[in-house]
């Protein structure tokens, strides 16, 4: 076994023993406050793990190690990790480290299923041979990291709000990406199928969430502690990730240029990066309304996290073709 | 009474116009069709995506009249566009002009009630005077990096306002951006060029997009050589092409380039954007003969009519050896002959087939885009814009009133969602503060309360 390949191994491993360590913690959480402090520091130990793979991985390989699904996956998952240590560095409740925590396994339990073809270190192909895809790709991948994180957090806070009908149906149409990120990638069944499952199924899964919504805020949200917790969270990770993945999309544009002689051509990676960029800035001016409420930027920062699924992973499970196919899953 | 009544119109007209709600309905209609033109294949698009095939206004004639398979050309995108466009100059004028004057004019001061209407405020009722009061807030706020402003019994305490340039800038920038697209679309041109070794073409004849207003200079490009770096496993590595550039007849310039890495010339960029192997070069008992090759799953295939029930079929893997079959009509399997290096002939076969040599074409986009500049300078406002976002702006605002026998309540409130976590932890850390200041027990906890609708 290669040291990559046992560090990867160890972050996994200490990802799942934290996920549980913190389900144990949150359901005792007078008689085993130790658990939980021992997850919070085993996620750091995952941290260092992860860290160490990459470099492990660039020092194997000779370059920046991203180049395919496999790789960006694992700085993906480093970019969870990295959110966890820059916005729970207080000692929140243990579900805020228990969502890192299910979503670090979840990566890693993805990678692993990928075709062992993909976790194989592989020569860049040409387009990939150049100083922007260090510039480029780290800050996009870091920024969805930061989305996840915000977007979870945002179905909490709604939970927390007392609109949990909303909520609920947030989580499921959640549920419904994973199964179509799951089927799509073990090719389970064909790629319309799953198209015709996934979008027929967020078509009406986001009808019921804005119908429930409008429901259910008729009433005035219940400001409680993990109400306005997770609210700060959010608004820290959208705030943190915004200008990433501004950097990520521009720089982009600048390296399309150099390489394609077009900075933009309407790539279905750009255009779903455009709608991404743009939901986060509806989110923004939504919040700069003074009148604004607190559950409707959630709501904002949910479809947000939608769309961050389908740009970062949409290309490998629903089959979307274009420029940026080294990201796929052949 | 019909001036009226036209004034109301056109002021409501212009209210919507400059609204936060319009920008928000914009951005989703604009987030709707970005998620159609990702995932519905566009005319022109490299490579088509789903389920459509090639035959997409066959397969989806609803959509294809909708314009759905050109989404980013059709009227419905270019009318949020215009609308964001409109919407963004109204809100400059009527928002940001505003803004700009109240960050030139002196702080707003709030009294106790306007205070007390805030979105989120803390009252206490502290047994010292007012001016003791405000004195403990001015120093302690500017303690935690505050500037405070005080008038009479009301104070405001602000922090950040470089984040308020987040909107402006990044707002410039997009009409900056649309200058820059506005050029390009009138003033550039591109095209590609598929030359081989010493193939020379003029690029007005290759010429695929040209603005109305474009003047096409009078460039001839001739490829002097190409070649392909591979890595040990044969998969490409890098694509290089020495170009040389004439300008009306007499050469002007020579170069090199490769992927990632164009060459311009006379505002001209050429960038290396394919290559290939079009051809293989035989000599058939001495006859030389170009197999011209095609595209297959793992390489490019070539065939070549030896006689009318004979077929040599030539294959290029990616490797350096050109792998030679042949297919007799009859049989439905080619037999495998031998796999070449440059030089060689196929061994006990009575025709003499000598693999001379790889033909190869490369690639050559070619772009002028004199409004290139004016969208990069529009890019770098965006990402300024989007580090403002950053800045966490905080305005807090104080009132005491006085309670008669020496005491007195103290306002502590602020508006906005931005930053509030924030604010609060401020507001709560001054009522600790407070607290432990006048340590007293006839100091009530702050009464908490939230103004959100």
């Amino acid at each position: 076994m290669s040291a990559e390949t046992t560090f990867v191994n160890a972050a996994g491993f200490s990802s799942l023993l934290s996920l549980w360590m913190f389900a144990v913690g949150s359901a005792f959480p007078a008689r085993l406050r130790g658990v939980g402090a021992a997850a919070v520091h085993l996620l750091h130990f995952c941290f260092v793990c992860t860290s160490i793979s990459l470099l492990v991985r660039a020092w194997e390989s000779a370059r920046f190690p991203i180049a395919n699904l496999y790789e960006s996956l694992l700085l993906f998952s480093w970019g969870l990790l990295l959110a966890f240590v820059v916005l729970f560095k207080r000692t929140g409740p243990l579900y805020l480290g228990c969502l890192t925590a299910l979503c670090v396994t979840l990566v890693f339990l993805y990678a692993s299923w990928l075709p062992p073809g993909l976790h194989e270190i592989k020569p860049l192909m040409p387009a990939l041979v150049s100083f922007w895809r260090v510039i480029h790709v780290p800050p996009l991948i870091v920024s969805y990291a930061f989305f996840i994180t915000s977007g979870l957090l945002a179905i909490l806070n709604l939970w927390s709000a007392r609109r949990r009908r909303t909520a609920i149906s947030c989580l499921m149409a959640l549920a419904l990406c994973v199964v179509s990120i799951y089927l799509g990638t073990l090719k389970l069944a064909s790629a319309p199928t799953i198209n015709l499952l996934f979008w027929c199924g967020l078509t009406v899964s986001c009808f019921a969430i804005l119908l429930l919504f409008w429901m259910e805020t008729k009433s005035k949200p219940v400001r409680t502690e993990l109400y306005e917790m997770t609210e700060a969270i959010c608004q820290k990770s959208i705030t943190i990730a915004f200008p990433l993945l501004t950097f990520g999309i521009v720089t982009g544009a600048f390296w399309a240029n150099h390489a394609w002689g077009a900075y933009w051509t309407w790539d279905p990676k750009e255009s779903m990066s455009l709608a991404t960029w743009l939901s986060y800035a509806a989110y923004l001016h939504l919040r700069a309304r003074e009148d604004c409420r607190t559950d409707s930027l959630s709501l904002c920062a949910f479809l947000g996290l939608l769309l961050t699924i389908l740009t970062y992973l949409g290309f490998s499970f629903l089959g979307m073709g274009g420029l940026h196919t080294y990201g796929n899953l052949a | 009474m019909r001036l009226l009544k036209t004034n109301q119109v056109s002021s409501s007209i212009c209210s919507f116009l400059s609204s936060l709600q319009f920008t928000i309905v914009l951005l989703l209609l604009l987030i709707v069709l970005a998620i159609s033109g990702a995932c519905i294949p566009q005319i022109g698009q490299a490579e088509s995506a789903l389920t459509s095939g090639p035959n997409f206004e066959q397969t989806f004639p609803l959509l294809a009249r909708l314009g759905l398979n050109d989404v980013f050309n059709s009227w419905s995108f270019l009318i949020c566009v215009a609308g964001l466009f409109v919407n963004l100059i109204a809100c400059t004028i009527s928002r940001m002009s505003e803004k700009i004057r109240r960050r030139l004019k002196p702080d707003d001061l709030l009294d106790s009630s306007q205070v007390a209407g805030l979105r989120q405020v803390v009252s206490f009722d502290i047994p010292c005077g007012t001016a003791s009061v405000l004195e403990y807030l001015q120093s302690n706020m500017e303690a935690l990096g505050y500037k405070v402003s005080v008038g009479g019994k009301c104070a405001v305490f602000q922090k950040g306002r470089a984040a308020w340039l987040a909107a402006p800038l990044t707002h410039l920038g997009l009409v900056i951006l649309l200058l820059g697209v506005m050029i390009s679309l009138l003033f550039s041109y591109s095209g590609n060029l598929n030359l081989k070794e010493g193939d020379t073409e003029n690029i007005s004849g290759a010429i695929e997009q040209r603005g109305p207003l474009a003047h096409v200079a009078e460039l001839s490009v001739k490829l002097l050589s190409t070649k392909s770096d591979s890595h040990a496993g044969g998969e490409p590595k890098q694509w290089f092409s020495t170009l040389s550039v004439s300008k009306s007849g007499k050469q002007s310039f020579s170069g090199s380039l490769c992927v990632n890495s164009p060459l311009t010339f006379d505002g001209i960029d050429f960038c290396q954007s394919d290559w290939k192997m079009a051809a293989v070069a035989l000599s058939l008992n001495n006859r030389k003969v170009s197999v011209p090759l095609a595209d297959m799953p793992h390489g490019r295939m070539g065939v070549l009519n030896l006689s009318d029930d004979l077929i040599l079929i030539c294959a290029l893997d990616g490797g350096p050896h050109l792998k030679v079959y042949l297919k007799e009509k009859t049989v439905s399997r080619p037999r495998f002959l031998a796999a070449l290096a440059q030089g060689q002939i196929v061994p006990n076969f009575p025709v003499v087939i000598r693999y001379e040599k790889g033909l190869p074409q490369s690639g050559i986009k070619f772009k002028c885009d004199p409004g290139l500049w004016v969208t990069y300078t529009a890019f770098i406002f965006f990402f300024l814009g989007s580090i403002f976002v950053a800045v966490p702006n905080l305005k807090i605002w104080a009132a005491v009133e006085s309670l008669g026998d020496g005491a007195s309540t103290c306002r502590l409130g602020f508006n906005g969602v931005k930053s509030a976590h924030i604010m609060r932890e401020h507001v709560r850390q001054i009522e600790r503060g407070m607290k432990r200041q006048f340590n007293t027990d006839a100091l009530e906890r702050g009464v908490v309360t939230s103004n959100e609708r």
